[in-house]
This record gives C-alpha cells, sequence and structure tokens, in this order.
C-alpha cells in the first residue's frame, strides 16, 4: 500500500478530534481521520519544512552587480550543511539581466557546483541555468528569474557550494541573486528514514493501511506521529545567513579592515528555536598582509565567558579558493540559549596596515539532538 | 514498600484467610498489634522491626483495640470541583499489664524531663546541627542508643550531654523520613517546637500508619516478618487533637482524618512591605512623608530652607544608571564680536552619549548621596571638565539653581544642558529639557532654576533597571517574615518585578539606615506593563506623589501548576526534601513528601499539555493549599486523594476523572462478590447533570484574582432537555492565555465533562465481599446485575461498564455488628460511550524461529510494567517493519513469559526481524480476540467497526 502525500497541507478542524468524536480512519474526504493527520506529517515531511541552505543577494555598491565575463568566473562561494534526506536535489533560482540581444549567442550562464564533484568538461555535480538574452539592457527593475536543479550529494556532511557566471558573446549579465532550497519529493519509501544528522533521528511513514479502518488505533501509531512531528523540527533547522561575494575583487569584500586590532564588523541577530543550543558556521576569507583573523562569537558565549572561535586568515587566494575557506569542524559551533534572542557577533583584524577580508558567510543552527 | 500483587490475589480469591492489623505512630517507638505477636507459617515469631538499623521497636501485643471495627469511610471525590473530602477514621489503643499506654499518653508527665531550646536548630539537611543547645539537661538521662529527645513530632536519639547540650544526635528515628523539624530562635518572640522532652508531649498532628496482614485460618502470618509482601498499608492518616481515654479508662481514642488532610494549610508569605523613597531622607522622614528639620522635629516650622537638602543631613539621594549622568555641551567665543558676526566658537566641545559625564564615577552601580554630596559630586566632575577645557569657565549646582560663571579669557560662554537625556541627574533636580545658559562679558556669573518638580526618585519605565531603593513600610512593624534577600518577586505598584538580591545599605553605612536595594531587577513580569515612576517632592518638601508600594510575594513564571503546588507543599528552604523542595522559609508549615505518591504525581505531570499546565503566579497573600490544587486540577480532569499505591503505600496523589475504559474493565462485579440479600441501592443521577460551565480564564496577578473576563459553554441539548443544571464555575488561577486560545482550551475541557455529565446517569451502592477492599475510586468494573431495572425498559445488566467513585472498607466489623468483612462501593452508570485507551504496541528485541517466539523491549510504549504485559495468550497480533504494514504477518499468541511470546507460526513476511524496526500490534478488528477489542480501533467512515457494524470508539 501506498503512503500518501497530499498535493497540499490540508486544514484540519481540531474539534473533529475532541471528546465525543468518534475515532476514524482518514479517507471520507471530510479529513476527520487518522491518515488525514498522517498525510499532513508525510507533506511537511517531503514539502512543507524546507529550510532555504542558501540565499545570497550580491551587493550593487562597488560597481555594480556582478558582471559575467568572457569566461566563468567564480561570483561566490558558500560552505554549509546539504539538507539530505529525503531530498534529492536542490531547487536553484536566480534572478538576472542581460544585456544582450540575441539569443543564444548572447546568452550567459549562471552554473551551480559543488566542491565534492566540481564541473569537469560537463561533468560532475552541477546545474548550468541559462541568463536569456532578453532584456537588451542591464538597468531598472526588470528581472528575469532562471531556474534549475542541483542534485544532493547525500554523501557529504559539508559541502561547499560554488556560484559561476559568463556572459555571451555580445552584451554582459548581471546575477542579482540567488536561492537554492531542497526541492519537494513526491513520494516516500517503505520502511524507516534515518536523517544523516548523527542524532538518530528516524521518520517512519504510514502505510494508508495501517490506519484503514478496523485497524487498531495503536500508541505506536499515536507515538510515531508526534515522533515524525519532532525528527521534522529538529533535523531541519534554519539557515541565519548565507552571504558570500564576488572573492575575485578585493573592492567587493563584504567586510575588510586593516586595524591590527579586532574591528567588530557585523551583528547578525536570530532567535533559536527549542533545542537550538549550536550554530555551525563557515567562512571564506582572505588577508593581505602578515597576519589577519576573523573573531566570531554570540552574546550567550559572551555572558557564559565562552572562548570566542577565532580562524587566522590565508594568504593564499585563487580560484576556487579552497585556501581560503574555514568552518567549524575546524574548531566548534558557536553556542546560544535556547528560546532566546541572540546575536552574533563578527569581529576581523588585519596586520595593523594591511586589509584582511570576508567574502563568505554561511551560520546555521546545528540539527537538534 | 510491600508488593500488593500477592495481598491482591489472595484477599480475593481465597476464602480460609483472615487479616490481622498493627499501627505505628510518627515517632514513637511502638507497633501496636490487634493480637498476639505475628507467627509465621513456619511457626517463628516476627521481630520487632528497627529504625534506621539501629533502633528497634517495641511491640505491644494487644495493643491495637479492633473490637470497634476498622472502617476507612474512603475519600469522597467531588467530580464537579475535583475535591477530595478525606476520610475519617477512629483507632482505639488498648492498655497492657505494665501501664505503657498510660505512661506514653501523659503528655505532662510527671517523672519527665524537659528542657528549653535556647539557640536555633536547625534541619536534618546537608549541614544538620551536630548539637542541640538548651538551657539545661540536668536530671536528663546520659546519652545512649536508647536515649530519645522528642522535637515536636520528631524523635531522635541523643548519644551525649553537656551541660547545656545533646550531642551525637540521630534524627528523625522510628518515621518515615524527611519528618525532621526546625526551631528558630528569637529572644523576642515566641516560637515552636521550644520544650524538648524525654517523652512526647505533642500528639496531634503525627501521622498514624495502619497496616493489614494476611494470616490463615490457624491465625498463621502469610509472611515471615514485618513489610512482606503479604501485607498493605490500608490507611495513613493525621491524629487530630490528643488521644482521649474511654470511659473504661483503660483504652485512648486516636481521632484521625486521612492523610490528604494535611493539605488543609495555608501557604504562602505575607512579607513586610516597602515603598519607594518619597522624600530624599532617612526612613523616618520617609514614613511620614516629610523632611525633618536637623533638631529632630516631625517637620519644619515656617518655611524650610531652599538649601536644606544640599546639606549633609538629607542622605538618600539615590543614583544610580536613571539618574547618575550629565550630558552637556558648551562653546566659548574670545570676542564678543566674532559671536555677533555668527562666527564658528573658539573652542567647543561636548559630553553627551557615550562621552556624558558620570557623577558617580567612582561607583560602578548606584549611590545614596546626601545633598551636600550631590553639589559636590557635580561641581567636582562638571568642574573638572569644563574648567578643565574652559579656562575660567565654571558650571556649579546651588540650592535651587545651577550656575554658569566665567573668569577672564572668553568674551562669551554658551553651554547646553541635556536635562532629559537617559540617565540625567536633572530629573532629580527639577530640571527639564534642553536648557541654554549664557554669560557674557558684562556678568559674572548667571544662575537657572528649575522649572519642573523635583524628584525624591526616579525609576523608568525601561526594561531593566539596574537597582531600585526602597524603605519598609511603617505599618508592617517589626515582623520576622522579611523578604528574601537572596531574590524573589514583588509588586512594585501595579507592575510585578524579579529580583536578585536585597541589600541592605544601612548595614554598611549607618547614615542610611533603612534603606534597602533591590538589585538585578526585571521588569514587568507576568504582562505587567513597566511604568515609569517621578516621585515628586513639594514646595514645602512634602511628598508630592502617592506612596508607591513594594509588596514581597512568591512568583513563578512559566511553570508547571503540578510543580508550583508541590513545592508550596514540601519546600523548607533547605532544598533537603526533594527536587519540590525549592522554594524559601516559610512559604508554609512543610509537608512531609513521603506523605506524596511522587512516581504517581510525575507521571501525571509529564502527561499535561505544556500550553495548558504553564502558569505564571505571583502570590502575596496566603492561600489555602487544598483549593489551589483542586482549582487547577479540575479543569484537566484530575482530583487529588489518598489511596495504597501500586507498592502498597498508602499516599497522597493525583488521578484523572476518567470515564469507564473498556480496556480498564479489570474486575467483574456479579453474583460471586454481591451480597445478594442486599446487592445494591439504585441512586438517582439526575441531580448531579452539570450541563454549564462559567470559565474564568485569565488572571490577574496585581489582583491575585480573575478578571472579569469569562466564557459561559454550554451544553444546549441537555439544558433544553433538563433544564440548567449544577452551573459550575472554574476560575484558572495564573492563566494569562489570550482569549481565542483561552476560549479553545475552556472549550475542549467543557465537552469532555459534558460527554460524561451531561446526560443523566445512574449511580449504585454495591453491598461487596472482599472483593471490594481491592478497588480505589477510578477504578473500572464490569457490573452483571439480573433482575435490576435499567433504563432500556428492560431488566438486568450484564458487563455493563462502570467507574468507582468511592469505596467504604469494612477491614474489620464491629463485633457481634453481623457484618462482614467487605466494601460497599458507589459506581457510576455513565452514558455508554465506546472509550478506552490506545490499543497497544511493542518492539520486537528478538526472534527465535526454531519455537517460534519473539522477544519484546521491554518499555518502549510503557512507564510502569513493560510493553509486553499488555498482551496475552490469544491475542491475534500483526507483526511488521514499521512504515511497511502491508508486509506483515498476522499470528496468535499461544503464551507469554515475561517479555517472550510464543508465536503460533514462524514468521515469514517479517522474518528475520530487526530489533529497531519490527513492531507488532494487535490484528484489525474482526480478527482480535474479544479482549483486544477493548481497545481503541479505528472506524470506518460511518463511524462502525468490523463486520458486526459495533460502535466507534470516541475521543475522550
Amino acid at each position: 500500500m501506498a503512503r500518501p502525500v497530499p498535493s497540499a497541507f490540508v486544514p484540519i478542524k481540531p474539534s473533529q478530534y475532541g471528546p465525543n468524536h468518534p475515532i476514524k480512519e482518514g479517507s471520507s474526504g471530510a479529513h476527520v481521520g487518522a491518515l488525514d493527520l498522517a498525510e499532513n506529517i508525510h507533506f511537511c515531511w517531503v514539502d512543507a519544512v524546507r529550510p532555504v541552505t542558501i540565499s545570497n543577494l550580491w551587493s550593487q555598491a562597488n560597481n555594480g552587480w556582478v558582471v559575467a565575463h568572457s569566461s566563468m568566473r567564480l561570483i561566490g562561494v558558500w560552505r554549509r550543511e546539504p539538507t539530505r534526506e529525503p531530498f534529492v536535489s536542490y531547487d536553484v533560482t536566480v534572478l538576472y539581466q542581460n544585456s544582450g540581444t540575441t539569443s543564444p549567442g548572447d546568452d550567459g550562464t549562471l552554473r551551480v557546483d559543488i566542491a565534492s564533484d566540481p564541473y569537469s568538461g560537463g561533468s560532475g555535480t552541477f546545474v548550468d541555468i541559462t541568463l536569456s538574452a532578453t532584456l537588451g539592457a542591464i538597468a531598472g527593475s526588470d528581472w528575469v528569474m532562471g531556474t534549475g536543479s542541483l542534485l544532493v550529494d547525500p554523501s557529504q556532511s559539508i559541502e561547499t557550494f560554488r556560484a559561476w557566471a559568463v556572459s555571451g558573446s555580445t552584451g554582459a549579465a548581471r546575477v542579482g541573486s540567488i536561492t537554492i532550497q531542497p526541492r519537494p519529493v513526491s513520494s516516500i519509501p517503505a520502511g524507516v528514514e534515518t536523517p544523516a544528522d548523527g542524532n538518530s533521528h528516524r521518520f517512519v511513514p504510514f502505510d494508508a493501511a495501517e490506519l484503514d479502518a478496523d485497524s487498531p488505533w495503536s500508541v505506536h501509531a499515536v507515538n510515531t506521529m508526534i515522533a515524525n512531528c519532532e525528527t521534522i523540527r529538529k533535523t531541519r533547522p534554519a539557515t541565519i545567513i548565507s552571504y558570500a561575494c564576488d572573492p575575485s575583487d578585493a573592492a567587493r569584500a563584504g567586510w575588510q579592515s586593516d586595524s591590527a586590532a579586532y574591528t567588530l564588523i557585523a551583528r547578525i541577530p536570530f532567535r533559536s528555536g527549542h533545542g537550538e543550543t549550536a550554530i555551525r558556521w563557515s567562512i571564506v576569507g582572505k588577508r593581505d598582509g602578515s597576519s589577519g583573523a576573523v573573531r566570531m562569537t554570540t552574546t550567550h558565549m559572551s555572558s557564559k565567558e565562552t572562548a570566542a572561535q577565532e580562524v587566522a586568515l590565508g594568504a593564499t587566494w585563487s580560484s576556487p579558493y579552497t585556501a581560503g575557506i574555514s568552518d567549524y569542524t575546524g574548531g566548534a559551533a558557536l553556542t546560544c540559549a535556547e528560546n532566546s534572542t541572540d546575536e552574533i557577533r563578527i569581529w576581523i583584524k588585519g596586520d595593523g596596515s594591511s586589509d584582511a577580508y570576508i567574502y563568505g558567510l554561511c551560520a546555521w543552527f546545528a540539527p537538534v539532538a | 514498600m510491600v508488593g500488593l500483587t500477592d495481598f491482591s490475589t489472595i484477599l480475593t480469591s481465597q476464602h480460609d484467610i483472615g487479616l490481622r492489623f498493627y499501627l505505628k505512630i510518627q515517632g514513637i517507638p511502638h507497633i501496636w498489634i490487634d493480637g498476639p505477636g505475628f507467627v509465621g507459617k513456619a511457626g517463628t515469631a516476627w521481630t520487632a522491626p528497627t529504625s534506621k538499623t539501629s533502633y528497634a521497636y517495641t511491640l505491644i501485643p494487644h495493643g491495637l483495640d479492633v473490637a470497634a471495627g476498622i472502617r476507612d469511610e474512603g475519600s469522597i471525590i467531588s467530580r464537579a470541583s475535583g475535591d477530595s473530602q478525606p476520610g475519617q477514621m477512629t483507632i482505639r489503643l488498648q492498655e497492657d499489664r505494665a501501664g505503657t499506654l498510660h505512661g506514653l499518653m501523659a503528655r505532662d508527665k510527671g517523672s519527665g524531663n524537659t528542657a528549653n531550646l535556647t539557640a536555633s536548630f536547625g534541619y536534618d539537611d546537608a549541614s544538620p546541627p551536630s548539637s542541640m543547645t538548651v538551657d539545661a539537661t540536668a536530671g536528663w538521662p546520659a546519652g545512649s542508643p536508647t536515649s530519645y529527645l522528642y522535637f515536636g513530632r520528631e524523635t531522635l536519639v541523643y548519644g551525649s550531654t553537656t551541660s547545656t547540650t545533646f550531642g551525637s544526635l540521630v534524627r528523625d528515628v522510628f518515621s518515615i523520613g524527611d519528618a525532621d523539624a526546625k526551631y528558630r530562635h528569637n529572644d523576642n518572640i515566641a516560637s515552636a517546637p521550644r520544650v524538648v522532652a524525654d517523652y512526647p508531649r505533642t500528639w496531634a498532628g503525627r501521622y498514624v500508619q495502619l497496616f493489614a496482614v494476611l494470616v490463615d485460618l490457624d491465625g498463621r502470618a502469610y509472611g515471615s516478618a514485618f513489610g512482606s509482601d503479604y501485607e498493605r498499608e490500608i490507611w495513613r492518616g493525621i491524629i487530630q487533637g490528643n488521644p482521649t481515654p474511654r470511659n473504661d479508662w483503660q483504652t485512648y481514642e486516636l481521632r484521625c482524618d486521612s492523610i490528604e488532610s494535611i493539605l488543609d494549610t495555608r501557604v504562602g508569605r505575607e512579607a513586610i512591605k516597602g515603598t519607594l523613597i518619597r522624600v530624599p531622607q532617612g526612613a523616618l522622614a520617609n514614613q511620614i512623608g516629610q523632611v525633618i528639620d536637623p533638631g529632630g522635629a516631625l517637620g519644619f516650622v515656617g518655611e524650610v530652607p531652599d538649601d536644606f537638602l544640599y546639606s549633609t543631613t538629607s542622605p538618600a539621594f539615590w543614583l544610580d544608571g536613571n539618574t547618575r549622568y550629565f550630558d552637556v555641551s558648551a562653546r566659548a567665543w574670545t570676542n564678543e564680536a566674532d559671536y555677533i558676526a555668527g562666527d564658528s566658537p573658539d573652542i567647543a566641545k561636548s559630553w553627551v552619549g557615550p562621552d556624558r559625564l558620570d557623577l558617580l564615577s567612582s561607583s560602578t552601580t548606584g549611590k545614596a548621596l546626601s545633598g551636600h554630596g550631590l553639589r559636590y559630586e557635580f561641581d567636582t566632575v562638571v568642574g573638572a571638565s569644563i574648567y578643565g577645557t574652559f579656562a575660567n569657565v565654571q558650571l556649579t549646582l546651588g540650592p535651587g539653581y545651577v550656575r554658569l560663571a566665567k573668569g577672564t579669557g572668553y568674551d562669551v560662554v554658551k553651554v547646553t544642558a541635556y536635562w532629559e537625556a537617559p540617565g540625567s541627574v536633572g530629573k532629580l533636580l527639577g530640571f527639564e529639557g534642553s536648557q541654554e545658559m549664557e554669560v557674557n562679558q558684562y556678568e559674572n556669573g548667571v544662575h537657572y532654576h528649575p522649572t519642573g518638580d523635583r524628584l525624591a526618585a526616579y525609576i523608568p519605565a525601561s526594561a531593566t533597571v539596574p537597582a531600585i531603593p526602597f524603605f519598609h513600610a511603617e505599618t508592617s512593624g517589626i515582623q520576622p517574615d522579611q523578604p528574601s534577600a537572596s531574590g524573589g518577586f514583588a509588586l512594585l505598584g501595579e507592575e510585578v518585578i524579579q529580583y536578585g538580591s536585597i541589600t541592605d545599605l544601612g548595614a554598611a553605612d549607618p547614615t542610611l539606615a533603612g534603606l534597602y536595594l533591590l538589585a538585578d531587577v526585571t521588569r514587568g513580569m507576568m504582562g505587567t506593563p513597566a511604568v515609569e515612576h517621578r516621585i515628586t517632592l513639594n514646595e514645602d518638601w512634602t511628598a508630592g506623589s502617592d506612596e508607591i508600594e513594594i509588596t514581597f510575594g512568591i512568583g513563578f513564571v512559566d511553570a508547571s501548576f503540578m510543580d508550583v503546588m508541590m513545592q508550596l507543599a514540601v519546600s523548607t528552604g533547605s532544598g533537603h526534601h526533594g527536587d519540590w523542595d525549592e522554594l524559601a522559609d516559610k512559604i508554609s508549615v512543610p509537608l512531609n513528601p513521603n506523605h506524596f505518591d511522587t512516581d504517581a504525581i510525575e507521571a501525571i505531570a509529564a502527561g499535561l499539555h505544556a500550553g495548558q499546565a504553564k502558569i505564571d503566579l505571583f502570590m502575596s497573600k496566603s492561600h489555602r493549599l487544598r483549593e489551589l490544587i483542586s482549582g487547577w486540577l479540575r479543569p484537566h480532569g484530575l482530583y487529588f486523594a489518598a489511596r495504597t499505591n501500586a507498592d502498597g503505600d498508602f499516599l497522597i496523589t493525583v488521578d484523572r476523572l476518567v470515564p469507564a475504559l473498556e480496556s480498564a474493565a479489570a474486575t467483574a462485579v456479579g453474583a460471586a462478590v454481591l451480597d445478594l440479600s442486599d446487592p445494591a441501592d439504585w441512586v438517582d443521577g439526575h441531580d448531579h447533570l452539570i450541563n454549564q460551565i462559567r470559565i474564568l480564564p485569565r488572571w490577574d496577578p496585581v489582583e491575585e484574582d480573575n478578571t472579569d473576563d469569562e466564557i459561559l459553554i454550554t451544553d444546549f441539548d441537555s439544558v433544553a432537555e433538563f433544564g440548567v443544571k449544577n452551573e459550575i464555575e472554574w476560575p484558572l488561577r495564573g492563566y494569562r492565555w489570550a482569549l481565542g486560545i483561552a476560549y479553545d482550551n475552556a472549550t475542549s475541557w467543557a465537552h469532555r465533562l459534558f460527554s460524561r455529565y451531561a446526560r443523566p446517569y445512574d449511580l449504585f451502592r454495591l453491598h461487596m465481599s472482599r472483593a471490594g477492599l481491592d478497588l480505589a475510586p477510578g477504578d473500572v468494573v464490569e457490573l452483571t446485575l439480573p433482575g435490576a431495572p435499567n433504563p432500556t425498559g428492560s431488566r438486568g445488566y450484564t458487563d455493563r461498564i462502570a467507574v468507582v467513585l468511592r469505596v467504604d472498607k469494612r477491614w474489620h466489623p464491629p463485633r457481634e455488628s453481623g457484618e462482614s468483612t467487605g466494601a460497599d462501593v458507589t459506581i457510576a452508570l455513565e452514558p455508554e460511550l465506546r472509550q478506552s485507551t490506545y490499543s497497544p504496541a511493542a518492539r520486537v528485541a528478538s526472534y527465535d524461529a526454531g519455537v517460534p517466539s519473539i522477544t519484546l523491549h521491554a518499555n518502549k510504549y510503557t512507564v510502569a510494567g513493560t510493553d509486553a504485559d499488555h498482551f496475552e495468550g490469544g491475542d491475534v497480533i500483526n507483526i511488521y517493519e514499521e512504515g511497511d504494514w502491508s508486509t506483515l504477518d498476522q499470528r496468535t499468541i499461544v503464551s507469554r513469559a515475561g517479555n517472550v511470546l510464543t508465536l503460533s507460526a514462524t514468521l515469514t513476511n517479517a522474518a528475520p526481524v530487526s530489533a529497531t524496526d519490527t513492531i507488532i500490534t494487535s490484528a484489525p478488528y474482526d480478527s482480535a480476540q474479544s479482549s483486544q477489542q477493548t481497545h481503541a480501533y479505528l472506524a470506518d467512515t460511518a463511524a462502525t467497526l468490523g463486520a458486526g457494524a459495533d460502535g466507534a470508539f470516541r475521543f475522550i
């Protein structure tokens, strides 16, 4: 039998499950039965709860939006945990402009690939989104949306996502923003799914027959419904920030400082949920001088006198900038109190004369244990 | 702890048995037995048990007189109120030949020794006192292992003495534990228990424990020692008043109330109140609301000198983060012509925002200053900054003014004082807004006077204020009950605040005697708005504002009411009476946590919906604990009562008023257990209908009462038929729900009640044999009573599910009464709705194809017992990998042994089983055996079950 997934979340009247109402199966269409509850939980698992993996807006300051070049140019690097089970691919959505007038000759390309299986001669895990030459200008508020699908590599516990862009034969293409989000799946296989977040949470789908008329309304079924909701909540933590800018141009760096002392350059507020006490992070950056570093903490950590996380920035800086990426696995996650409002504070310092730069910053809640 | 199962099984199934009884009293080293000493089946006499392994009880055979019978009238549980009316019992003790009882009951014993405590004596906590100090120990026996000292209701053993102390103490002997007492010595106030003695002086309030022991027809006990599985604590109560000799002068009567009567106590503390500073002077001036002249007379004759407050005798200007700063900027022109021409100043500097001037640079939190001190700090700090930057320019504070002056160097000086800046001292001084001051070459100095009210104190409405100074209110007098100095809650005007500590400023500085400081204050708690307080002064230096009172109390934020009620009940202030002992001292007379079935209470608490269980509560008044508890429990369908639990202990517990659940009907009540000469009295239940509930859902923490909001929920079908019957009111304490949420919750609760009580139901008072002794309120029985008229027009009941409301137990009938051992059981036959528990499930740990059998994990779905306990031989089960129900094996359980189920055939689909994923549940309705069908099943769209179209189960 199937494990049904509705096409949309079905609002259910709680009163139908209140005192004195019959305990029914859920196939009447009136949505007053056990299967209706289970189907909504299925829908949450495969569709409704899909936190954005990456959402980025390139800055217009310093030479405008990213302008594509005659060869593929890396315009953004993000490193963060992929969202895996049950998702098998990401929806990649971009907004772009292209001043070219002839398609396909003037069409540009936005490519997203992953560092664990990079694009190489047409193979690898990547998606190419055509930046169609349709506008004939780069101006105003006319933006075109491009979409594509990028496969999830479920073997990776942390992944480097990269966005590349190139313009067409004539004209220029600009990429304004990008969103990468798990793509909904439409079916659920039989058996238990165990998200690979190391916390042993399980999602147990319901076979329709299990909740058919005359089936037992078992303590297992009710426990499973509750446990499934908890699994969804705990394994789909939200992204706090996923920022990146063109790493090939120091003028476009998000933050920079040449001060030898730490300079507070960003404060990112967030609200933690129940059980959310750790924030995982990644930094993309470099230094020009003899030294440079980034320091991160939360007000919770400060109040507990917990040492801040510090990253020494490297001097090596060439595409694809692998040497400039640091993440929490090389240090530790930031900590916060659950159910509280807090902020991530980020400082940067150079060597007193030369700048240090941040080109990318991701922070997301660790899955709840 | 004793087992219930063996006692229960033998009591209800074997006829050739008898019951014997014995009694223990808190702190008394005797055990009274209803006949000769107990002898086991092997013929060996029971030895006396010990307390704390070393202190033996003395057995008193024939000391417990049961001739008048032992009857537990049973708690009466109100289904409407959730309240429980404690049962009562009169216990008679018989004198022995040695006159033990007469000596024991001598509460003012002529040959006894007493002593007065002369120093405080603490609880038996983590740091118990090593000795007890008294006025004299002369005449007392030397310390030994049998030297008992009676301290209120606590009994101690002392091993040594000095002329004024008892030492080598062993606390709380002959007790169930946590019955330790405390004495607070105060030369000016009487306190108890002040007198200690070597004989018990206090009887009222001691608990008694009555045990029943199973014996055979020869009178030999099934067990071989006290505390075996073949006995049960059948009743625990509290002695009311002193033991009374009866007319025979040989027996004493103990009038006792059931143990839950200890909840009839008041909880909460009414501490000394406080007031915000009213006038900037000491405690006495603040009490009368007027400054006092230095000579000490109350008030001034004539006009108060304007410079009075800037003298050294007004030491209560409180400066802290709200009032310690001065934001100012200054510009100066060397030549007046440049100024007139509109040129930029020759020099300018600002001390605003982060650079503002701090009048309390020497103090990081706050400080009380005399007027003179305030003036000194202002002149010093401001002078150093302005004079240090602008040569010969001075800005000084005087009596009722600030003065801007200059010497040589500049023709024109302009100063802007930002008196309304956050934290500005200007509020205290009466200055307002941004004030422009100017002095030019034609003036030596210019005075500027305040335009607003002078303030005695200023507290902004910001969410956090570092500290709030206050005086204690005059009307509080000298009471020992100070507010908790280590943090707590208080009502500031009409705002609930939480504070971290109280500091007595007078302790360090005698000039501040009476002034206290609330520190680490969190404003605007429990939904009350944080309010700005501007305490104005009149021209005659009397208080110009109404008194702002600070009322101290206990607070709970986002706390489960179950935790709140238990904390209020058992807290000692020492934290040594279990997990709920969290509140400060003197919240209540601490109740012994060992009278509560904590496991059962925790299990109920864990099952409550957090959104419906969490409350915010501020208490500055005392409340009756029983009313608080029942008020919280009843909307949830809960009640408290005392009963013997599964471990055989008679304890106070919280239980659910659940309907008659099919799966819970464990006792068949029929001809075999009924007194057929008079099996049952029929009682009309019509008068017990409830079809309207008035719910007061919102709590005002300031008034400590419900708001006027109310939700009236009516079962209109019932009202149309029977009229409004027994409208009840549920004032919900501590809830601050939005009305929409309140309505949802109230509706859910009300309909749960209506489903049971809005339709007529019948009450039967059954006259049962010994089987009734094993029943308790809330149990479900299956009644088979032929011949009784029923509401359908026919006669008789067959396997009719009913819930027990009350059990009146005759453990031992009065001699020559003609009655027999048994119970009168009141049951309710409610409208028949199929309601039950979830169908059981379990996880398979392993599979043995050879038998074939499966072994279950013990507790994947249960807390008490095992998952396997919910399955039995003959059950038809589905075995499958979870998430894949369609691929299953359906088998019959041949037999069960512990967690091992022997199956009717080997598995095919589910084999090999997974220790994590393989599940068993009941088979579908028509395939299951009848006992399985008493658990919940899913009905079809027509709300029927199985081929026989049985009725659907209903949500509760």
